[in-house]
């Protein structure tokens, strides 16, 4: 399969492992440049890892960090507007930097697969899933078409996928998304593939589900595949990887066995990362790192570092489940990628970096022992944040609830005409001053509650009380002078705001609806309220398309403070952010529920975020509520199976289970 | 199922009973005595000859009469009698039919096959996109009527190679399908070439190349049928709109057809032919649309539910 023309590569690289089989990959001094128009991005840069069979190597870094370039550049499809060049980058002895496209195509599939996020964009939608799984077959003529039906259907078994004949017929959105997500595994392996990519894998799914995802996966480890997971969320890789590389502005910035990174991080980076992880840290602790608290949370560099573009497929709402995690991570346009901090000479951790001074930012540290930093840190001791006490918030209960919600339910009917119950029987209580974090999977009837506290569905059966008067089944003249008082933040802002409109006038409308009137007291107000959430005055003159993920979602909560409502229903508030971002986002909810006094409740399908920001949870599973209670005690001592089975699939850090837990 | 064909039939007929009230209405309210068109501008005659003619027709009984009488003639499929030429109109526009739907599939048929071509070929492609987009804008921008005069130029009078008048045979149909799917063709290549990059941009392709696909195998498996549905809509509409006529084709090429008998209709203010040619076209575009959503379904079986 490869051209003859490489053999003196070949030799050269089995010289150099001195008589042992070659790697399964070897990447040394790999450099990814995007050149749009005159400007030059470099997204990836000097990367050098490998990886042999049977061995699992995580890369880990957000988005924009150069991690899904890497990915894309092991199967050549980086795209045109790519310059790669690398000391070597070799497949089996082969080196891939000579492949032509004839060449690269004998590659994909056939001895790398690759595996991305969310099945339902990722398989073609319109196809049945058998004809996706048999296609690697076919295009590497492994099978003639009459034998392809029965190999898929050996495939999707071997994925644990119940039911393959039935399977094989049906198109992506009929199959769930752990079914979907294995479908496309199945069609990664099918032409039996030496080396598994896999590019968040279990990103928007339910975490019961990405536990059996990564069991998947293992099983491939331990039948001899080399597997190369790129993921944001270092909790997750945990749970498979060997080895960890983390990668910042393109580069590796800390490099080495997985227990080792992950218990006893070096990098300043690696280590804020391990610290915004919310179920690593105690309860009323700040998860982002002092710099980013100190500047208001936002600096120009921190925020601004992941990419603008978080837009999922145009075909990706279709039968898309609301509730899921969102699209998170790799950008699906590569160029996107790469903005990168450091375009001078230093190190591109150095603007967001707490021990960063004139060297970091001069000059790029070069590695030693597995790390690229001017001043390592020390293994590993108490993260230095980590002295702050939680404080209990104890409410009363003689206090009246803000939020009665008694017994209520909702159906649905679902577009082939039967029902479906989303709500059942669901009560809760929302008192002044207390967050209520609701958690559950995708389909459990989390947003559906949401949506009738906010006065948007009305329940079919039951009541809801605001503040001790009648909220459901008022009409909407009754309703509306209230509204006001009950604000929401959603997971996508960007959907949630007219994107032709700059800040200055979102936050102007809502302020005017307060009674606020002219130009002047408007943006004075909307000014305070961006102060509120640690942006700057200037954010004003910008469109919501010119601000980060966090930025945007700092705007929406400064909207949603514009009124100065009681309660603020957040609706998987930081679900679609890096997970140092999201840090800052929920520190910043946290505080400002203690200076205002505000209600609030919040629904996740995230325990760890959950736990982080809640004072009691309620534990929804198929439209009832399964338990409730204190949240420490709950995560504790959970009462029910299926609490328990979601807490034990929660991707833990080695070491810290015995924090969150 | 049947109750979404149901629905459907019921939207169908919806359609089409107000398409026949809205032409009734405009036939009525059109200035000017029915009878006096009747006769034609060169006959004068005595207002007993034109009440004789007035009671025969029924236009002395009251409207609503006339109204439920024009709808129990139309669903025995009596369009009326044309003024002008004295026959029954449904028999003139079945004879008209034929030759226009010739020269519309064939216009079609044609279109779509040069636009698969230019987008498949070109989408994503920044050089072979640049040539692609200036001929479909050229193509889009020209008036047919001098793009029919210039083909009949060249290769009727110069070349020889096609008849220069008449609606006979396989020859006679090529300049004017020709003139007509050149514009439709730069239209529907756009529209596909666009379809086509959205879907090259989901990650789905990204997934099919990874398998090994070369660049036309992703584009001919997979991001086709993507952009099939945009495609659909608008080439059904633009059938339906070449059915109901295309006038100024078929008078450059003086081919028969549903277009120069409406002409003509006008003209004359032969009301019933025109009143024909609207339920016509209504029929026409009815049909269509319910082909047009059948195909969804087939293409994208997410749709299938709603």
């Amino acid at each position: 399969m490869t051209p003859a023309a490489d053999s003196s590569v070949k030799s050269e690289v089995r010289r150099s492992t001195a008589g042992h089989p070659p790697d399964l990959l070897v990447v040394d001094g790999l450099s990814v440049t995007f050149r749009t128009g005159r400007e030059e991005v470099r997204a990836v840069r000097n990367v050098s890892f490998s990886l042999e069979r049977g061995e699992c190597l995580a890369i880990v870094g957000e988005s924009g960090s150069g991690k899904s370039v890497t990915a894309r550049t092991l199967v050549g499809l980086t795209g045109a507007k790519a310059h790669v060049t690398a000391r070597a980058l070799t497949f089996e002895g082969h080196d891939l930097t000579t492949l032509d496209e004839r060449g690269w195509r004998a590659v994909r599939g056939r001895r790398i697969g690759l595996v991305l996020q969310d099945a339902l964009v990722s398989l073609d939608p319109l196809r049945t899933v058998g004809a996706e799984i048999a296609e690697p077959l076919l295009t590497h003529g492994l099978t003639r078409r009459g034998e392809a039906a029965r190999r898929v259907l050996g495939l999707l078994g071997d994925v644990g996928v119940p039911d393959p004949a039935r399977r094989a017929r049906q198109h992506p959105h009929q199959l769930s998304g752990g079914l979907r997500q294995r479908a496309l595994i199945a069609s990664a392996i099918a032409a039996g593939p030496d080396l598994v990519i896999a590019d968040e894998p279990t990103t928007a799914l339910d975490v019961t589900v990405q536990a059996q995802i990564f069991d998947l996966l293992g099983r491939l480890k331990d039948r001899g595949a080399g597997v190369l997971l790129i993921s944001h969320d270092l909790a997750v890789v945990a749970r498979l990887a060997d080895r960890v590389a983390v990668m910042y502005g393109g580069l590796i910035v800390e490099h080495g066995p997985a227990r080792e990174v992950l218990t006893s991080p070096r990098h300043p980076y690696t280590q804020a990362l391990l610290a915004a992880v919310p179920s690593a840290r105690p309860r009323g602790t700040p998860l982002s790192t002092p710099v980013a608290r100190v500047t208001g949370g936002a600096p120009p560099s921190s925020d601004d570092a992941e990419g603008t573009s978080r837009s999922r497929g145009a075909f990706a709402g279709a039968g898309a489940s609301p509730a899921s995690a969102g699209g998170e991570g790799a950008s699906p346009d590569p160029a996107v990628g790469g903005r990168v901090v450091g375009v001078h000479g230093g190190c591109p951790y150095a603007a967001r970096c707490p021990l960063a001074d004139d060297t970091c930012r001069d000059h790029l540290p070069s590695e030693r022992q597995g790390v690229s930093c001017h001043h390592p840190g020390l293994p590993p001791g108490a993260p230095a944040q980590a002295t702050a006490v939680a404080v209990p918030r104890v409410v009363p209960d003689a206090v009246v609830p803000l939020i009665e919600v008694h017994g209520v339910g909702k159906r649905f009917r679902s577009p082939d005409g039967t029902w479906h119950t989303a709500v059942d029987g669901v009560s809760l209580h929302l008192h002044p001053g207390e967050t209520l974090g609701v958690v559950g999977e995708s389909g459990s009837g989390k947003t559906t509650v949401a949506r009738m506290v906010l006065g948007l569905v009305e329940p079919d059966q039951g009541t809801v009380l605001f503040d001790g008067h009648l909220w459901s089944g008022v009409r909407e003249r009754v309703r509306r002078t209230r509204r006001t008082r009950i604000q929401a933040v959603y997971q996508d802002p960007l959907s949630s705001f007219d994107p032709r409109h700059t800040v200055e006038r979102l936050l102007g409308d809502a302020v005017a609806r307060t009674g606020t009137r002219g130009r002047a007291a408007k943006r004075a107000r909307a000014a305070a309220l961006l102060d509120q959430v640690g942006l700057p005055a200037a954010t004003l003159a910008r469109r919501p398309r010119d601000l980060s993920g966090g930025q945007r979602q700092r705007v929406a909560i400064a909207r949603a403070l514009a009124p100065a409502p009681d309660v603020l229903v957040c609706d998987e508030p930081v679900s679609a952010l890096d997970v140092s971002i999201q840090a800052q986002i929920l520190d910043l909810l946290v505080a400002l529920q203690r200076d205002l006094g505000l209600a609030m409740l919040f629904i996740s399908h995230d325990l760890g975020v959950i736990h982080h920001v809640s004072d009691r949870v309620v534990v929804m599973k198929d439209g009832k509520v399964v338990e409730t209670g204190e949240v420490e005690k709950l995560f504790r001592d959970p009462a029910q199976p299926y609490t328990k089975e979601l807490l034990a699939a929660v991707p833990v850090l080695p070491g810290v289970r015995e924090v969150a837990g | 199922m049947i109750a979404v064909l149901i629905r459907r039939a019921a939207s169908a007929l919806a359609v089409l009973l107000g398409a026949a009230t809205l032409a009734f209405a405009a036939l009525e309210l059109i200035p000017g005595d029915k009878v006096a068109a009747l006769l034609g501008p060169a006959t004068s005659a005595s207002e007993q000859v034109k009440a004789q003619i007035r009671a025969e027709y029924g236009f002395d009984r009251p409207i609503v009469v006339q109204y439920l009488h024009y709808l129990g003639r139309l669903v025995r499929g009596d369009l009326g009698d044309s003024y002008q030429l004295s026959r029954p109109v449904a028999g003139l526009l079945a004879e008209q039919l034929w030759p226009t739907a010739q020269l519309a599939l064939a216009a079609i048929a044609l279109a779509v096959a040069l636009a698969v071509l230019s987008a498949v070929v070109t989408a994503g492609r920044r050089a072979g996109r640049a040539v692609a987009t200036a001929w479909e804008l050229a193509a889009v921008s020209l008036p047919s009527f001098w793009l029919g005069i210039l083909l009949l130029t060249v290769f009727s009078f110069q070349l020889g190679m096609f008849p220069v008048v008449g609606g006979e045979g396989i020859s006679a149909l090529v300049l004017p399908a020709v003139t007509l799917a050149l514009p439709i063709a730069g239209m529907l290549a756009q529209v596909l070439r666009e379809g086509l990059e959205a879907a090259l941009a989901q990650p789905f392709a990204v997934t099919a190349r990874a398998r090994g696909l070369s660049h036309t195998a992703v584009r001919v498996r997979h991001t086709l049928r993507h952009a099939t549905v945009p495609l659909a809509t608008l080439t059904g509409w633009l059938t339906g709109s070449l059915l109901g006529g295309a006038v100024l084709v078929e008078t450059v090429f003086g081919r028969p057809g549903v277009g120069a008998l409406t002409l003509q209709a006008v003209s004359n203010k032969d009301m019933p032919v025109v009143i024909g040619v609207v339920l016509l076209s209504a029929v026409v575009f009815v049909v269509i649309s319910a082909v047009v959503d059948a195909l969804y379904a087939v293409v994208d079986p997410r749709l299938k539910a709603g």
